[in-house]
C-alpha cells in the first residue's frame, strides 16, 4: 500500500528524509517496496501482509508504526480516547439475526447536514489512493477508512423504513448497487436491510435505496465488523471485490467503529456542519485486550541474546502497549486489541526482537556436533547415477511436469493426474513418463545440435484404474539421437544401461520382449523391457517414425526410463573383492555362420550350459551379415576365454572343452564353422 | 688409438651428429665389439699391474663419460632426423563428457556445505495433502495467509490434493517419524500457480532446513545461514535480518545478504542497494510442533528457505530462470 508522507505527518512526527525513513521500516517493521515522488509529496509503498494488514494497512495505524520504529510522536492518540460524555442512545430499531455473521454493528445518527462539495485538500487525497470524490458525506467516510482501516457507511436517515436488520439474504433477493450494477444474492450472503429493503451487501457495498443526495439533512452512519469469511465468499460469488471488502478480508479490530464513527463525525461536522444524535450499538461479545506474560529469561532461550526487561519496558511504551503487572523476572503486557496478530509469547518477542534489532543479534554456532549428517539413500543413489550417465557422455536436462492436453489422445486419460486449475492446455495434465517432455527437449535441440544423449532424473504421476490414489514415481530417462544411428545407437544405449548396472551393482540383467507401456511410442520388435533379478525396472527401444512425424525429428531416436524406487532396493552400494586366479588365461576364439534368427542370448547360453566351469569369459566381438554368407545368416566370432584357479590348463584340455561347446552348437543350432 | 687420442676426438663427434643413426654409428666406433676404447680396455690383460690399474681406472672412466655423453644426445635427438613431422599444436582428440545442469551443480554444492555443518538431506513427494502443505504449516483454510500461495490443486477436488508450494511438507513429515534433536535439509521441486517470465516460474527449486532441540536459537540460526553464505558465495558477505511474515515461523525474517556481484557497491544485481534479498526464515512456530505432535514447551527450532535457481543465477550469472527447464543444450553444455 502506498502512503504519503505529507499525509502520514499529520499523525506521526517524521523528521527522517523519505529515503532514510523506508531504510528504517524495513530493517525494523515492514518492508518497504519503493518510495517515489509525486509533486511536492513522496510515496512509501509499503509491503502489508496478511498478519499486519488489519492495525498498519491505514494512516493511523502505519504512522503509529513509525512512531515505535523511529521514536517520532505519535499525534492520533485522541482519535482513541474514550469519551466521557457517552453519546446519547436511542430507541431506533437495531437487529443483528446472527452475532456469527456480524461481531459489531455500530450506528450514529447526524442531523442538520449540508452536503456540499468536498474541499481540494480532501479531494485530493482520495484521489490519490484511486477513490473518486462524491460529496462531503461519502468523501467522510472514505477519508476515515484510509484513515483508520474501518469501512464505514452513510444512509440517508429519511429513507430508511423501520430499522435496520443485518440479516441473510434471501435466496435470489435482488438489490442495485451504488454504482448502478444489478446483483443477485443467496441466503449465504448478509445484508443490511430495513424493513422494506436491502440497503447494503455487508462487507461490501451500499446500494441505491438510501443514497445520501443533496437533498439530504439527516443521515445513519454505519461503521461495523462482519465475518471475514462470509464477505470473502460473497465477493466470489458476486465476482467483484471493493476497499471495504478488502479491509474485512484480513479481519478488522471490532473497537474501531466505535472510533471511526466519532472520527468521521467530527470530521463531517469540520466540513459543513451538523449535530451529533443518538448512538445504536449491537456488540455482544466485547473483545478485550489481551494480557501476555514476558519473561526475559524466555526471551534469551528462544532468541539467544540477553536482554534487560527494562529494554522490554522501553519497546512496549513506543509500542503504546501497556504493562499491567510486573514483577523482576516477568512482565504482563496488555496487547492493545488493534493488534489482532499478537496472540501469545511468540508473537511478543518478535515485537521486542525487531524493536530492539536484528543487527545487535551475534550469531552463536550451534552447540552440538551432529554425527549422523549425510545424504538420505535415496538421494546418493540419484547422485551417483547422475555422475555416471554424465560420465558416459549424457547431459542432464530438466523438464516441466506438466504434459499437453492433446496427450490424452494417446494416453488413457483416467490414468493420467488432471489439474483443477492448469495453466494452460500446454501444461494440463501430471506426466506419466519422462519420455513425453523429453520429446519436447528434443524437438528443440535438434535444430542446433546432430549427436545428443539427454538424460533426465524425475518424478512422475498416474493413476491407477478405478483407484483414486494417485501414484508417484522417480524416474531415470534418456534420449539418444544421432544422424546415421540406426541399430547401432540402440546398442550403444544397451551398453551404457549394462554400464551403469554394474556400477550399481546390479547383477542379473535381463532384456526380454517389450510390452507396451507407452502408447505405442517405442517399435515393438525394436524394444526390450528391462529385468534385474527377475523385477522388471523398465525399458529401452527404437522410437517409431509415427512419433518422430510429430516432432519434425528425422534421425534415428533411440528411448528409455528406468523406474528408480524398484531399482534402488536391487542394487548393492559396495563391492565384495572376488580372488582372480593366478594361473593363466587361455584365448580361443570361434568364428561360425548360423541363422539370422537364432539369438546371441540362446548361443551364449548353450556355451555356458556346455562348459565345464573352466570358461570364464564369453565375448562377441565381430557380427556381420552379407550377400557373401547367403540369405538369412549371419557370422558371428566370439572370443572364449578358459581359465583354472587350480592350475594351468593344458592345451589337451582346452581343445577338449572346446570341441565340446563346437559340437553342442552345431547340434543345436546348426552352426557352420567359418 | 691412445687414450688421449679418444678423448679428444668422441665428444666431438658426438655432438656433431644430427641422426640417432649418425650417433649409433659413433657409439659403435668407439665402444662397439671392435670399438677404440673396447680394444683399449680388453688389452687390459696384457699390462703390468701397475699400468693396469692406473690404465684401468682412466679407461673405465672415460668409458663412463662417453655412454654419459651417448645417453644425452640420444635423448635430444629422439624422434628426429628421417622420422615424420611431428605437430603438437594439432588439436587433441575430443572426449565426451555429458554435463550436470548447472541446477544439479548449485544444488550439490548447497547440499554438501549444509552436510558439512552436520545436516542430514531428506526428501519427500512433490504431491502432497493439504494438510502437509498448509494446515499443519499454521496455515489454515480460508485463512488470507493462504494466498501468499498460488496453488496447484488436483482433481477430483475433495482428495485435497496439491502439487506442493514448498518443501515444507517434508519437514511435517520428518518430524511426524522422528524424535529431536535434529538438523536436516530439504531440497526439492516446488510449484507455484503463477505467470512466468525471467524472474519467476511455475516449477522451481527450493532448499527448506529446519533445526529442532531443545535450545536452538535465532543467534544459532544467523551462524549457520552467515556460514552458508559465505560458503557459497566463496567471499565474506555480510548478513542482515529484518522482519519478515510466514505463518510457520515466529520471530520471523527475510534473509538478505551483501551483493557477491559487487561487494555492497552497488550493481544492476542488486538494483543498486548493495544488498540481495535470498531468504526467509524464523523460529517455529508452536502450532507446527502441536501439529507434529512435539511438546512445544521443550522443544524449540528454526526453519529457513531459499531458492536454488535464485543462487544458480547469481553464482553462474544466469540471466533468465527458464533457461534450467528448458532443455536447451545450448545453456547445459556450457557447465
Amino acid at each position: 500500500m502506498k502512503f504519503s508522507i505529507n499525509w502520514l505527518k499529520d499523525y506521526v512526527d517524521i523528521t527522517l528524509s523519505s529515503q532514510e525513513l523506508a531504510d528504517v521500516v524495513s530493517l525494523h517493521s515492514l518492508e518497504v517496496e519503493g518510495v517515489e515522488i509525486k509533486g511536492d509529496d513522496t510515496y512509501i509503498d509499503v509491503a502489508l501482509l496478511p498478519n499486519r494488514f488489519p492495525d498498519a494497512a491505514n494512516y493511523v495505524g502505519f504512522a503509529r508504526e513509525i512512531s515505535a520504529v523511529t521514536g517520532g510522536t505519535f499525534k492520533a492518540g485522541s482519535f482513541f480516547k474514550e469519551d466521557k460524555k457517552a453519546f446519547a442512545h436511542s430507541d431506533f430499531s437495531l437487529k443483528v439475526e446472527n452475532e456469527e455473521d456480524c461481531a459489531r454493528y455500530s450506528g450514529l445518527m447526524m442531523s442538520d447536514i449540508e452536503v456540499k462539495d468536498s474541499p481540494v485538500w480532501l479531494r485530493g487525497r482520495l484521489e490519490a489512493h484511486g477513490l473518486r470524490s462524491i460529496n462531503t458525506i461519502v468523501d467522510a467516510t472514505n477519508y476515515v477508512m484510509l484513515e483508520l482501516g474501518q469501512p464505514l457507511h452513510a444512509f440517508d436517515y429519511e429513507k430508511l423504513e423501520g430499522g435496520i436488520v443485518v440479516r441473510r439474504a434471501l435466496e435470489g433477493e435482488r438489490m442495485t448497487t451504488l454504482d448502478n450494477r444489478e446483483v443477485e444474492l443467496t441466503s449465504e450472503d448478509v445484508v443490511i436491510a430495513d424493513h422494506k429493503q436491502i440497503l447494503a451487501i455487508a462487507g461490501v457495498k451500499g446500494g441505491r435505496a438510501a443514497e445520501i443526495t443533496k437533498e439530504t439533512t439527516t443521515i445513519l452512519l454505519e461503521a461495523a465488523n462482519f465475518d471475514s469469511d462470509r464477505v470473502v465468499r460473497t465477493t466470489r460469488r458476486i465476482g467483484f471485490t471493493t476497499d471495504a471488502s478488502q479491509r474485512f478480508k484480513y479481519g478488522i479490530d471490532p473497537n474501531m467503529t466505535e472510533v471511526a464513527l466519532r472520527r468521521v463525525a467530527d470530521l463531517i461536522q469540520k466540513l459543513g456542519g451538523g449535530k451529533i444524535g443518538s448512538f445504536v450499538d449491537a456488540y455482544p461479545k466485547k473483545i478485550l485486550p489481551k494480557v501476555l506474560a514476558f519473561s526475559a529469561k524466555e526471551y534469551e532461550k528462544l532468541v539467544g541474546e540477553p536482554l534487560l526487561l527494562k529494554e522490554a519496558r522501553a519497546i512496549f511504551r513506543r509500542l503504546q502497549w501497556g504493562i499491567k503487572k510486573a514483577t523482576k523476572d516477568i512482565l504482563w503486557v496488555e496487547v492493545p486489541t488493534w493488534r489482532r496478530d499478537v496472540e501469545r509469547f511468540e508473537d511478543v518477542v518478535e515485537e521486542v526482537v525487531r524493536l530492539h534489532g536484528y543487527d545487535t543479534l551475534e550469531s552463536k554456532t550451534l552447540s552440538r556436533v551432529s554425527l549422523h549428517a549425510k545424504r538420505d539413500d535415496h538421494p546418493q543413489y540419484v547422485k551417483n547415477i547422475k555422475e555416471r550417465m554424465v560420465g558416459f557422455g549424457f547431459d542432464e536436462i530438466y523438464s516441466y511436469s506438466f504434459i499437453p492436453h492433446a496427450w490424452n489422445e494417446v494416453c488413457d486419460e483416467n490414468t493420467l493426474v488432471q489439474l483443477e486449475n492448469p495453466v494452460s492446455a500446454e501444461y494440463y495434465y501430471l506426466r506419466p513418463t519422462l519420455i513425453f517432455p523429453l520429446f519436447r527437449a528434443l524437438e528443440s535441440n535438434v535444430k542446433f545440435f546432430s549427436d545428443i544423449k539427454m538424460f533426465e532424473v524425475g518424478n512422475v504421476f498416474s493413476r491407477e484404474k478405478n483407484n483414486e490414489d494417485i501414484v508417484e514415481r522417480t524416474k531415470l530417462a534418456g534420449m539418444l539421437t544421432r544422424e546415421k544411428g540406426g541399430d547401432h545407437l540402440f546398442y550403444e544405449c544397451k551398453g551404457t544401461l549394462n554400464e551403469l548396472f554394474h556400477t550399481l551393482g546390479v547383477d542379473q540383467v535381463e532384456y526380454r520382449a517389450h510390452e507396451e507401456v507407452w502408447c505405442g511410442v517405442l517399435i515393438q520388435s525394436r524394444s526390450a523391457d528391462i529385468y534385474v533379478s527377475g523385477v522388471r525396472v523398465g525399458c529401452l527401444g527404437v522410437v517409431s517414425p509415427r512419433w518422430l512425424e510429430r516432432f519434425d525429428v528425422v534421425h534415428d531416436v533411440v528411448a528409455f526410463e528406468l523406474d528408480l524406487n524398484t531399482l534402488l532396493p536391487l542394487t548393492e552400494a559396495e563391492r565384495r573383492f572376488v580372488a582372480f586366479s593366478k594361473y593363466p588365461e587361455v584365448v580361443r576364439d570361434i568364428s561360425f555362420v548360423v541363422g539370422q534368427e537364432v539369438r546371441i542370448s540362446e548361443i551364449e547360453k548353450i556355451i555356458g550350459e556346455t562348459s565345464s566351469g573352466i570358461l570364464v569369459a564369453i565375448d562377441l566381438f565381430d557380427m556381420f551379415e552379407g550377400e557373401r554368407l547367403g540369405e538369412g545368416k549371419k557370422s558371428l566370432s566370439f572370443h572364449l576365454t578358459f581359465q583354472s584357479d587350480q592350475k594351468t590348463l593344458t592345451s589337451e584340455e582346452v581343445a577338449a572343452e572346446f570341441l565340446k561347446i563346437i559340437t553342442a552348437l552345431q547340434e543345436q543350432c546348426n552352426i557352420e564353422i567359418r | 688409438m691412445t687414450l688421449q687420442e679418444i678423448e679428444q676426438l668422441v665428444f666431438a663427434e658426438i655432438i656433431r651428429v644430427t641422426t640417432a643413426k649418425e650417433l649409433e654409428e659413433v657409439q659403435h666406433t668407439y665402444l662397439g665389439r671392435k670399438g677404440h676404447l673396447t680394444a683399449i680396455l680388453r688389452g687390459l690383460s696384457t699390462l703390468s699391474l701397475e699400468e693396469k690399474r692406473t690404465i684401468g681406472e682412466q679407461a673405465n672412466a672415460l668409458r663412463v663419460r662417453i655412454e654419459t655423453a651417448l645417453k644425452e644426445q640420444f635423448g635430444k635427438l629422439e624422434g628426429k632426423g628421417e622420422e615424420k613431422f611431428f605437430d603438437i599444436t594439432f588439436p587433441g582428440k575430443k572426449v565426451v563428457t555429458g554435463h550436470l545442469n548447472p541446477l544439479t551443480l548449485i544444488l550439490r554444492e548447497i547440499e554438501d556445505i549444509f552436510i558439512s555443518f552436520g545436516f542430514s538431506v531428506v526428501e519427500g513427494p512433490e504431491v502432497e495433502t493439504e494438510f502437509n502443505n498448509f494446515d499443519a504449516l499454521n496455515i489454515p483454510a480460508n485463512h488470507p495467509a493462504r494466498e501468499m500461495w498460488d496453488t496447484f490443486w488436483l482433481k477430483p477436488e475433495n482428495q485435497k490434493l496439491l502439487l506442493r508450494t514448498h518443501t515444507s511438507p517434508v519437514q511435517i513429515r520428518y518430524m511426524m517419524t522422528h524424535e529431536p534433536p535434529f538438523r536436516i535439509i530439504v531440497p526439492g521441486t516446488t510449484y507455484r500457480y503463477e505467470a512466468t517470465d525471467a524472474r519467476h516460474e511455475m516449477q522451481f527449486t527450493q532448499v527448506e532446513g529446519l533445526v529442532v532441540g531443545k535450545d536452538v536459537t535465532l543467534a544459532n540460526f544467523k551462524a549457520v545461514i552467515e556460514a552458508f553464505f559465505i560458503r557459497l558465495f566463496a567471499q565474506k558477505v555480510e548478513i542482515r535480518l529484518r522482519p519478515g511474515y510466514f505463518p510457520f515461523v515466529e520471530p520471523g525474517v527475510e534473509v538478505d545478504a551483501t551483493c557477491p556481484r559487487c561487494k555492497k557497491k552497488g550493481c544492476e544485481l542488486c538494483k543498486f542497494s548493495g544488498w540481495l534479498e535470498l531468504g526467509g526464515a524464523g523460529m517455529v512456530h508452536p502450532n507446527v510442533f502441536d501439529a507434529v505432535k512435539y511438546n512445544p514447551k521443550e522443544v524449540q527450532g528454526f526453519a529457513f528457505g531459499i531458492g536454488a535457481e535464485r543462487f544458480a543465477m547469481i553464482k553462474y550469472g544466469i540471466p533468465d530462470i527458464r533457461l534450467f527447464r528448458s532443455g536447451d543444450l545450448r545453456f547445459i553444455r556450457q557447465f
